[in-house]
């Protein structure tokens, strides 16, 4: 890449206790990327964002904004959401928004924008102790905006909502990133992070396991599901193929794994050669909840 | 500074608890300056003056220039008051965390203590013009033969009590920000203040109790002298010793430090 990245993390390490939160973490986020943060609970992300938050203090490690050490100048231009929402109960959501726009250095002109982008503008004067868990987030998300951040920091913000708060909150977040601002966004809920994301990284226990575009690990392996008269001819045929990199039977199916694009015609073909008839022959999609799923059980295996 | 004084106005100028406690202490305070010589002298003087065999001369607690010591004692008696309210709207900062949102913001961490440290200023400012307005008022009336010279002469007890809020303000604030809990900051200010000091200066000996937190900031106003008390030969300050400013002003900066210390390292 010739653009120089938005954030670069460089072997942030940071401890509570003796627990070793985040352990040497590495990444970069460039321009335009809504970057997924994937993890179980508890394997670093939040740590992780608020130390490039300014909120927690890693032991060890750097970070840059926009290759320049970081500060509080620099927070002014990052819109962040993290975890649950922080605000005075006693105030009103505008009344709130004007402090962060204070903060922020920001107009208060761009308030009236903001709540009409998060669709809060009718409820702008209530107090925010009397918002639903939907409108609480979605006024984070409105304090985020202000100040036009070039960039988005968004953790878990779907954490805690009904289905239709979800859907709301994350078509929210679609229409903020076809702006072409740079998101960094945390979850445990992969399809979300799969259907908003171009990139991901992929932590557990501190550690990154893997980082790279969602495009490539979707395609990285194929999948194929298969069925015939005999399940175990059938699985001694396609062992013998190069191209078959793992098998295993599920309820009935015996599911294939290959290490390249191969068409199902051509299987078929070649089992038929080898007097093999399938009676069911299917391309698996890969979700990246399954891919999620093997990345971890290679790691504890 | 203009900015982080904006900030605080904006988070505490609707609140309605700050409003609350605010004018209770304003008309508390009134009440207080108004009411204490009527007070006094129905409780403890008309008894003893009745039947006693010397006569107590009658006075005036709001005659110039004593009303400024006589006043400003009595106000000092309050500051715990001004201590709890910056306890409770800082530690309120931490568990709505919104100290949190305003750092994630842009707020540098300084800044944040900076923008409490301007609350309390400014709250021990509007506390001595709440002594002052009254304490004016009262003396203009019950004072006989009016000279700008016998208005003036023990102003100085004002500044004194300024100090005196801001150095125990600085303490309320310190523990504030070391505990982060309200409920428990409020217990701990209440414990140090009301037992825990007194029970430490018992031990120690007297020159050297003079150097703790509270007693310095409250010596710095002595008990005023009354008729009453000459009669007895006992005679207090009516001077504002050096040594307990500087011991004060020594401990608002250690505080203020400390605050400071304490936002550098730690995860908020």
């Amino acid at each position: 890449m010739t653009t120089p990245p938005v954030l670069s993390i460089n072997n942030l390490t940071k401890y509570y206790g003796k627990l070793k939160a985040l352990d040497n973490l590495s990444l970069e986020v460039f321009p335009g990327e809504i970057l997924g943060f994937l993890g179980p609970n508890g394997s670093g992300k939040t740590t992780t964002l608020g130390i490039l938050l300014g909120i927690l203090k890693a032991d060890s490690g750097t970070f840059s904004w926009f290759g320049n050490p970081p500060s509080h100048e620099q927070r002014k231009k990052i819109g962040a959401l993290l975890e649950t929402p922080l605000f005075y109960p006693y105030l009103s959501g505008y009344d709130n928004l004007k402090i962060i726009a204070t903060i922020k250095d920001a107009p208060l002109s761009e308030i009236d924008e903001v709540l009409h982008i998060v669709g809060l503008e009718e409820r702008r004067g209530s107090k925010f102790k009397t918002y639903s868990l939907g409108m609480k987030q979605r006024l984070a998300i409105a304090a985020a905006l202000l100040g036009k951040p070039e960039v988005m920091i968004l953790d878990e913000p779907t954490n805690g909502l009904d289905p239709t708060g979800i859907v709301e909150i994350r078509d929210l977040i679609v229409k903020i990133a076809k702006r072409g601002m740079t998101i960094v966004l945390a979850s445990h809920l992969l399809d979300e992070v799969e259907k908003i994301c171009t990139h991901v990284v992929v932590l557990e226990r501190g550690k990154k396991l893997h980082a790279g575009s969602v495009s490539e690990v979707l395609r990285s392996s194929v999948t194929i599901e298969l069925a015939a008269y005999d399940m175990e001819a059938l699985q001694q045929a396609l062992e013998e193929e190069a191209f078959v990199v793992a098998t295993r039977p599920e309820a009935g199916l015996l599911i294939v794994e290959l290490n390249r694009k191969v068409e199902t015609s051509e299987i078929n073909r070649l089992l038929t050669n080898k007097g093999i008839y399938v009676s069911h022959l299917a391309l698996r999609k890969k979700s990246l909840e399954n891919y999620f799923l093997e990345l971890l059980t290679e790691q504890h295996a | 500074m203009l900015r982080l004084i904006k900030i605080d106005f904006y988070k505490y100028s609707k609140s309605r608890t700050f409003w609350v406690l605010f004018i209770t202490y304003l008309v508390t305070m009134t009440a207080s300056i108004v009411g204490i010589e009527q007070f006094l002298n129905s409780t403890m003087l008309s008894k003893v003056g009745n039947d006693s065999a010397i006569p107590i001369p009658k006075f005036s607690f709001y005659a110039f220039p004593y009303v400024w010591h006589n006043m400003a004692y009595l106000a000092g008696m309050f500051k715990i008051f001004l201590a709890l309210i910056i306890v409770f709207f800082v530690s309120n900062e931490f568990s709505y965390r919104t100290l949190r949102q305003n750092v994630m913001n842009g707020m540098s961490r300084n800044q944040f203590v900076w923008s409490k440290v301007l609350f309390v200023v400014l709250l021990s400012l509007a506390a001595t013009l709440i002594l002052f307005f009254p304490s004016l008022i009262m003396g203009l009336i019950k004072t006989k033969e009016l000279t700008s010279e016998i208005i003036t002469r023990k102003l100085f007890f004002l500044p004194a009590y300024f100090l005196e809020l801001m150095a125990f303000g600085s303490f309320a604030l310190f523990i504030a920000f070391l505990l982060r809990r309200s409920a428990l900051a409020i217990g701990l200010l209440a414990f140090y203040y009301f037992i825990l000091e007194k029970i430490i200066a018992y031990y120690l000996p007297d020159n050297i109790a003079a150097f703790l937190p509270v007693k310095a900031m409250g010596n710095m106003i002595d008990v005023p002298n009354s008729a009453l008390m000459k009669l007895f030969g006992v005679n207090f300050r009516e001077y504002v010793a050096t040594q307990d400013i500087l011991v004060s002003s020594a401990w608002m900066i250690i505080f203020v430090a400390a605050v400071f210390l304490l936002m550098r390292k730690r995860d908020i």
